[in-house]
């Protein structure tokens, strides 16, 4: 089953598609009838197509063509992946300490609390996770639901203040939207743009967080690539849900192992004959969470563990409020962010 | 904020970039952002209320203009999917 090719992807050609003038012009109308009302002025807004691609669209061709020369015929052959869901829970490693680790990194550090500043966050590899006074009042809010930014940025914030460097080798740290460009198709500049700074060809293990859309969920998915297994973890404790994740993740996979072969990078695994296998990170039916809006904080903390090297953590429900607490200081300790441009004025 | 619709005033490009993909919207300085949230999340084929605008690092917020933002012709605006969870 590893070895079969289910499907061919082509490298993207020429960059970006651009649209086409007819749907502008539709959209000008439902967005004059829309706003503008009876006295319409249908001036007020236009969608220009430029001729020539757009600047941005080169610097994502750049990254291909950097290191493939070829890249404009050549197919990228994507193996099909299936994961098998199993239902034993491996041994637990339990991270005790992690709420004292914070607060012990908070006391050697200043935090500067401001609600109204936007907070940049910049990983080992210069990517960068921009926290606004928004996403930090949902971290905070004791029943508030966690966005993309919380997460991402909490979780690069735990990785650039936390771990020891055998840690931070050990572990690729995916964003949330690299699962979603997979389900919506992206081409594979985008994705190879987004994966390729974590370098996840060399870490023995890829954290995936995943966003249920339809459930409007945070679970997590973390793959040991030598062994071949993914690990799972919903703090409902539920098994149901996971079939459809692991079909993006396989494909998401797939997209990863291929990108890696296209661009040098061997990733060494299991033989083929073992198959892919998934194993929950929690014990059926015993849920760590009972409310409606902590599965963000729960993935957080499960994120924490995992990247200092455990596989759960020792904490309760009540604990929740004061751990939103810490992250959102953990987030203080950044620098704010500076506008690059006319930063003197307003 | 008590801008009078001056036509003199010219009209402004905005460079709207989502995951790589880019499009220009041509506005007036005083056009408020919720017509062009809406205009680029269709183009970008998103729903509605699905992304955040970012000028500069800070959020924009619907009922601001660029003229508010001291936005000028050519400036970029980036868009951000933004994924919500909780558990409903």
């Amino acid at each position: 089953m590893i070895a079969s090719v289910n499907s061919a992807v082509p490298l993207p050609a020429g960059g970006f598609q651009r649209h086409q003038l007819e749907e502008s012009e539709e959209l000008l109308d439902s967005e004059g009838a829309l706003f503008e009302g009876a006295n319409a002025d249908e001036q007020d807004l236009s969608i220009i197509e430029p001729d020539e691609p757009a600047e941005s669209v080169d610097i994502f061709q750049e990254v291909l063509d950097g290191n493939d020369g070829e890249s404009n015929t050549e197919v990228l052959q994507l193996e099909d992946f299936v994961i098998q869901m199993e239902s034993s829970v491996p041994p637990m490693q339990v991270d005790t300490t992690f709420v004292h680790a914070i607060e012990q990194y908070l006391s050697s550090q200043e935090d500067s609390p401001s609600l109204h500043e936007t907070r940049v966050i910049i990983d080992i590899h210069g990517r960068k996770q921009l926290i606004d006074a928004e996403d930090l009042s949902r971290l905070q809010g004791p029943t508030r639901w966690l966005n993309n930014f919380c997460i991402n940025g909490v979780a690069t914030a735990i990785m650039k203040s936390l771990l020891s460097e055998e840690d931070i080798a050990r572990s690729a740290l995916l964003d949330t939207l690299d699962l979603h460009r997979v389900q919506y198709g992206s081409d594979e500049a985008i994705l190879w743009h987004h994966l390729a700074p974590t370098e996840y060809w060399s870490k023995p293990l890829w954290l995936i967080p995943v966003h249920r859309r339809s459930q409007q969920h945070w679970v997590l998915a973390v793959v040991s690539v030598e062994e071949k297994l993914v690990f799972f973890y919903d703090s409902f404790a539920e098994v149901e849900g996971w079939e459809a994740d692991f079909k993006d993740i396989a494909t998401l996979l797939s997209h990863m192992f291929a990108l890696a072969a296209a661009h040098g990078h061997k990733i060494n695994t299991k033989a083929a004959t073992v198959p892919w296998s998934a194993h929950p990170l929690f014990h059926q039916n015993v849920p760590q969470q009972s409310n409606s809006h902590d599965c963000g904080v729960w993935v957080l903390c499960m994120l924490t563990a995992i990247l200092r090297g455990y596989s759960t953590v020792n904490i309760a429900e009540a604990d929740i409020p004061y751990i939103r607490k810490l992250f959102t200081r953990l987030i203080y300790t950044f620098p704010r962010y500076v506008r690059k441009k006319r930063g003197d004025q307003r | 904020m008590s801008q009078e619709p001056e036509d003199v005033k010219p009209k402004i490009n905005l460079k709207v970039v989502y995951d790589g993909e880019e499009v220009q919207i041509k506005v007036k300085p005083n056009t408020k952002f919720a017509k062009i949230f809406a205009a680029a999340e269709q183009r970008f084929g998103k729903e509605s209320g699905t992304f955040k605008f970012v000028y500069e690092g800070k959020r924009i917020g619907k009922e601001d203009t660029p003229g508010d933002l001291d936005i000028e012709d050519g400036d970029q605006i980036d868009c951000f999917l933004e994924q919500l969870g909780g558990w409903q």
